[in-house]
């Protein structure tokens, strides 16, 4: 051998492809593909503005109690705007919103305030449902435009989600807002964590994951895999491992597309949802990952790609044996 | 960023991009696979590829983590004993000189095989392979010359050691 073919650094700069049989995609194809991918996006917005323009043209009927600026709601508690919604253009129009509470309607003239103070010529808020529950449905629309569904407590409202796509099951049950009221809404809707997937949890043995339901596969002696009863594993891959290291049990488990954690996270939650369900949490570099303790023993960890949460795992601390 | 623009880019950083894939987790098919999903999510998404500064390490950055994600959830009995990020080989390529040398990146620890690979293959400077992989240079300084002595031993002819072990 060579002192040239020895040199691990030479080497590795004179390493190229060339002899590879790569095989690409033709171009147009990616962008094809890439297309695709941006109008099944663009498709899910507009299908929550088609909902909501239908949502709008329920009659609704409202009484208002003597004395009080604030209507008394006759059935139903939700009040859907005729004519797509009330349209705030000034503060001054936020007395158009009859049958909310006083806080909304100010509540409501900060947000087009807001709109109106970056600048936007055209600064509109739209309310097209309000709830007696504590929760609206709107738009605001003048730099860009989104739906907006606001929350309130005790007479403080609040921004809860803003989006110009479908909204996120995890998100709305994260605020208690039925899709009946929000829309039509998409992904997982089950829990994931902190302390059970389906039955399985951090520590348990084989015969913990059997009796819970679920399986073991793999040899034994080894790393195996373990998935939770009733969710089907994706192709070649499992829910969970289990450590042939004595004592530690299963030491990892992955939420499927349809589950969430308790703060509503789940696959394409954003890292800014993550970072803000999860303040007490810390990036791990080197894994473009998130991840927040829970308590001494496990945490969650987000894996991240650019922005979007791609795999969603509870992980016991300490060293193991199936994988990194 | 136009279409003929990212037909431009696609077409010549593509095999580069496999060929680094393919140092950092030893499996051709995989790096492939994982940098062709990765433009496809860069046409996807080309407006934030126009905001990103390197719009090539966005692309190797995007393919690196899909295939950590796709290796860590694989059967195990897909996979091989190795516990750094590595998936089954299923074709290697005929060159004797690159298997010996895929082989031995491939018992490096993760973060030392990173390293090496951005700096050495991609000719990455060490502060533009720090912004990649999020760790301070010096934590990449460390990583290198570690790498590199482990490198130099896996490769040596008189190398003892186990193709099977480990070096973690």
């Amino acid at each position: 051998m060579s002192d040239e073919a020895r040199d691990p650094i030479r080497q590795l700069e004179s390493f190229t492809t060339e002899g590879l049989a790569v095989t690409p995609l033709d171009p147009a194809e990616v962008r094809r593909r890439g297309d695709r991918r941006r109008t099944r996006r663009r498709a899910a917005y507009l299908s929550v503005a088609a909902a909501a323009a239908v949502a709008v043209a329920v009659p609704l009927a409202l009484t208002t109690g003597g004395g009080d600026d604030t209507p008394t709601l006759s059935a139903p508690t939700v009040i859907t705007y005729p004519h797509g919604g009330v349209e705030v253009r000034s503060a001054a129009d936020t007395s158009k919103l009859e049958g909310t509470t006083r806080e909304f309607r100010s509540f409501i003239a900060g947000v087009w305030q807001d709109d109106a103070g970056q600048g936007c010529a055209d600064a509109t808020v739209t309310v097209e449902k309000y709830s007696s529950a504590g929760y609206a449905l709107g738009a605001v629309g003048g730099c860009g435009g989104y739906v907006a569904l606001w929350v309130g407590q005790d007479g403080h409202w609040k921004e809860a989600l803003g989006t110009q796509d479908e909204w996120r099951c995890g998100d709305l049950s994260r605020f208690d807002v039925p899709s009946s009221f929000a829309g039509d809404c998409y992904g997982p809707t089950a829990l994931f964590g902190p302390t059970d997937d389906a039955g399985l949890r951090l520590g348990m043995t084989a015969d913990d994951v059997v009796a819970a339901g679920g399986t073991v596969v793999g040899p034994a002696g080894a790393c195996q895999g373990v998935n939770p009863a009733g969710i089907k594993p994706p192709k070649d891959a499992t829910l969970g491992y289990l450590s042939a290291i004595p004592g530690k049990g299963v030491v990892a488990l992955f939420a499927e597309k349809d589950q969430v954690t308790p703060e509503g996270i789940g696959r394409d939650a954003t890292r800014a949802d993550v970072e803000k369900a999860y303040p007490n949490g810390h990036l791990d570099p080197m894994h473009g990952a998130w991840i927040v303790p829970i308590d001494d023993h496990s945490h969650y960890r987000f894996d991240l790609d650019h922005g979007s949460v791609r795999l969603v795992s509870l992980e016991a601390e300490g060293t193991q044996d199936c994988y990194e | 960023m136009h279409e003929a623009e990212f037909d431009d880019f696609y077409t010549s950083s593509f095999t580069r991009i496999t060929g680094q894939l393919y140092a950092m987790i030893g499996d051709r098919d995989e790096a492939q696979e994982c940098v062709q999903e990765a433009f496809v999510r860069a046409w996807a998404h080309r407006r934030r590829l126009d905001r990103a500064e390197h719009p090539e390490a966005w692309v190797r950055t995007t393919a690196y983590r899909l295939a950590v994600s796709r290796w860590r959830r694989r059967t195990l009995a897909r996979r091989p004993a190795d516990r750094a990020v590595s998936p089954a080989v299923r074709t290697e390529a005929p060159d004797e000189t690159r298997v010996a040398l895929v082989t031995a990146l491939r018992r490096l620890p993760e973060p030392q095989r990173r390293a090496i690979v951005l700096h050495h293959l991609c000719d990455l400077p060490v502060h533009a392979v720090a912004r990649e992989v999020g760790v301070p240079e010096g934590t990449v300084k460390a990583r290198l010359a570690r790498g590199r002595t482990a490198l130099a031993a896996l490769l040596s002819p008189t190398d003892p050691t186990d193709p099977g072990a480990q070096h973690v």
